[in-house]
């Protein structure tokens, strides 16, 4: 089991960001979250994380209910499941390996984070994920000199070493080349494949969602309105999920809309 | 580099302000040296006016006869003015850290709570608020002379004014590399050492480096009022009078040339950081 999500509800004000969410992620799918801007896709993602407190509803994973959970516990939580952001979310005055060994703060003990002490174990293991995602050459590099596809890589590597059952991924090629975000995504399908990882991907392309995930979630204003196999996501289904305007209308206008970015008070 | 323009200008004028303090109590001490000694037979206020300048001419007079004997004497001072710059700089760095920490508190973003904001922001404007002498004049009375209480007083005002253009510093601090951190299951603490120092520890050091430079002519005023070290010495060799002259002008021109020293490494330094970042 890796979660299943019961009645999920977040407001912000009056507006509801999610109402009575429930997903249940029983095998180690790639699943796509798809919906219009404003739909409520990051607030789902930030729910689980923690970053975000839902206002009702529960999460229930190994027979604990997450949204209970707080200090070293929460933390903990959130190693299992790693965040990708959009934006990368990266310290950009770091190296690429030290944002990379970041990973396993949630491990370490406080001192050893102030003399910068990483264990051997975890060097290496950061190397490796390093040489796996073709990083190798910009290992001392600071991590806000790289192109956006590379930091997205540098970001994967970063939730890898945290060693998750899950992989969040919040709109992960919503600002990469066409080229870039075909690779991030065959990456994180690879993950999936060859690791077994849950990975729980939004994304703004109907496309892309269609070739590389094995099960599509619809959110419209907060509410799941379509949950099934990607075989099922049929011009209809898709249709439904935005609104009944034409799909690629839809998704331009929320590709623009989403390119202005939010900053959320940390919940930290 | 996150310093902005106007809270730098603000440092340079209080760096100034020191400066023009400095020179005024010198001045001050000057004259009432020559009063002091010219008290019984002072004449009337204009006549003494005009001895202004008989004063500077003599202290000139005198050091430039001794000008050979004026290294010794330096040499001599040595300590003092070490135990001056001892003063400053543990004040600027036990004042700099606790106000790293504190502003870590009093940012908006960094804490969900705007009650800890609003509550370290006041302490700071209070620390702030109060004249160093003042805190120094207390403590001098209370714990004696020497220079414990002078690093006590400037490392209060350090904390109350580092605090705050710290504090703005991490308000315009990028959130994602915290967020990102936060996600991964990293402690507050930890959020704070590896996503928000690495952006904003540049800025911080500069204003360090300036605010080193404002300490060390504090406490320089501060040892005018029995904190030790040159200011004292100077003191003392200013309220001697005639004869001790030299003593003077060797003790101001090594105060001159610690703070020019120092005013053009930091710039260097300064200037690599920005360069850097
Ligand atoms: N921190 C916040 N404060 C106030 N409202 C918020 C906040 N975060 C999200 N919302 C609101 O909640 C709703 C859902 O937002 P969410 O970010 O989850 O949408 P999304 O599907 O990720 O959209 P996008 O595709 O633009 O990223 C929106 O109406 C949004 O305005
Ligand atoms: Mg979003």
């Amino acid at each position: 089991m890796y979660f299943d999500i019961e009645k999920l509800t977040k407001t912000f004000g009056t507006r509801t960001a999610l109402d009575k969410v429930s997903i249940k992620a029983q095998h180690p799918e790639m699943i796509g979250v798809i919906g219009r801007s404003g739909a409520g896709k990051s607030t789902l993602l930030r729910c689980i994380n923690r970053l975000t407190d839902a206002d009702s509803g529960r999460i229930i994973v190994d027979g604990t209910d997450l949204t209970c959970l707080a200090g070293r516990d929460r933390r903990l939580w959130r190693a299992r499941c790693a965040m990708i952001f959009q934006q990368f979310n990266l310290v950009p005055r770091l190296d690429v390996v030290t944002n990379i060994l970041c990973g396993t703060l949630s491990r370490r003990p406080v001192w050893a984070g102030l003399f910068n002490f990483f264990s051997r174990d975890d060097i290496d293991r950061a190397v490796e994920l390093l040489h796996h995602l073709s990083l190798e050459d910009h290992g001392l590099d600071r991590a806000g000199n790289l192109s956006g596809g590379q930091q997205q890589r540098v970001a994967i590597a970063r939730a890898l070493m945290q060693n998750p059952d899950i992989i969040l991924a919040d709109e992960p090629i919503a600002s990469l080349d066409p080229r870039n975000a075909e690779q991030i995504m065959q990456i994180l399908h690879d993950i999936n494949r060859q690791e077994n990882k849950l990975v729980l991907v939004n994304l703004h392309s109907v496309d892309m969602a269609r070739r590389f995930c094995d099960r599509i979630i619809g959110l419209r204003q907060g509410r799941v309105v379509f949950d099934g196999p990607v075989d099922a996501l049929d011009d209809r289904a898709v249709a439904a999920i935005y609104d009944g305007a034409r799909a690629d209308a839809a998704m331009a206008a929320s590709v623009t809309a989403n390119l202005e970015e939010r900053h959320d008070p940390l919940s930290a | 580099m996150t310093l902005t323009s106007a809270n730098y200008r603000s440092m340079r004028h209080r760096k100034q302000l020191y400066s023009f303090l400095l020179t005024a109590l010198v001045g001050v001490l000057f004259f009432a040296a020559f009063g002091v000694t010219e008290d019984r037979n002072a004449g009337d206020f204009l006549s003494g006016f005009t001895r202004i300048l008989d004063f500077p001419s003599e202290l000139v007079a005198e050091s430039a006869a001794n000008a050979r004997g004026l290294p010794a004497l330096m040499v001599g001072f040595l300590p003092a003015l070490i135990e001056t710059l001892n003063i400053a700089i543990t004040a600027t760095l036990i004042g700099s850290t606790v106000a790293m920490l504190g502003a870590l508190f009093a940012a908006h973003g960094l804490m969900p709570s705007t009650l800890s904001v609003l509550t370290m922001r006041r302490i700071f404007d209070l620390l702030r608020a109060i004249p160093e002498i003042v805190v120094a004049l207390v403590l001098i009375f209370v714990l004696g002379g020497g220079p414990v209480p002078a690093m006590i007083a400037i490392a209060l005002h350090t904390i109350g004014s580092l605090g705050k253009l710290f504090a703005e510093i991490n308000d315009n601090a990028d959130l994602r590399p915290i967020q990102g951190l936060s996600a991964t299951g990293a402690s507050w603490f930890q959020t704070m050492w590896f996503g928000l120092l690495p952006q904003t520890m540049p800025g911080y050091f500069s204003y360090i480096l300036l605010r080193l430079e404002v300490n060390i002519r504090a406490s320089a005023i501060l040892g005018f009022v029995g904190a030790g070290g040159i200011g004292y010495e100077f003191k003392n060799a200013i309220t001697w009078g005639q004869g001790r002259y030299d003593d003077a002008a060797a003790l101001f021109l090594m105060l001159f040339a610690t703070i020019i020293i120092l005013d053009a490494a930091s710039g260097r330094i300064r200037k690599t950081l920005s360069e850097g970042g």
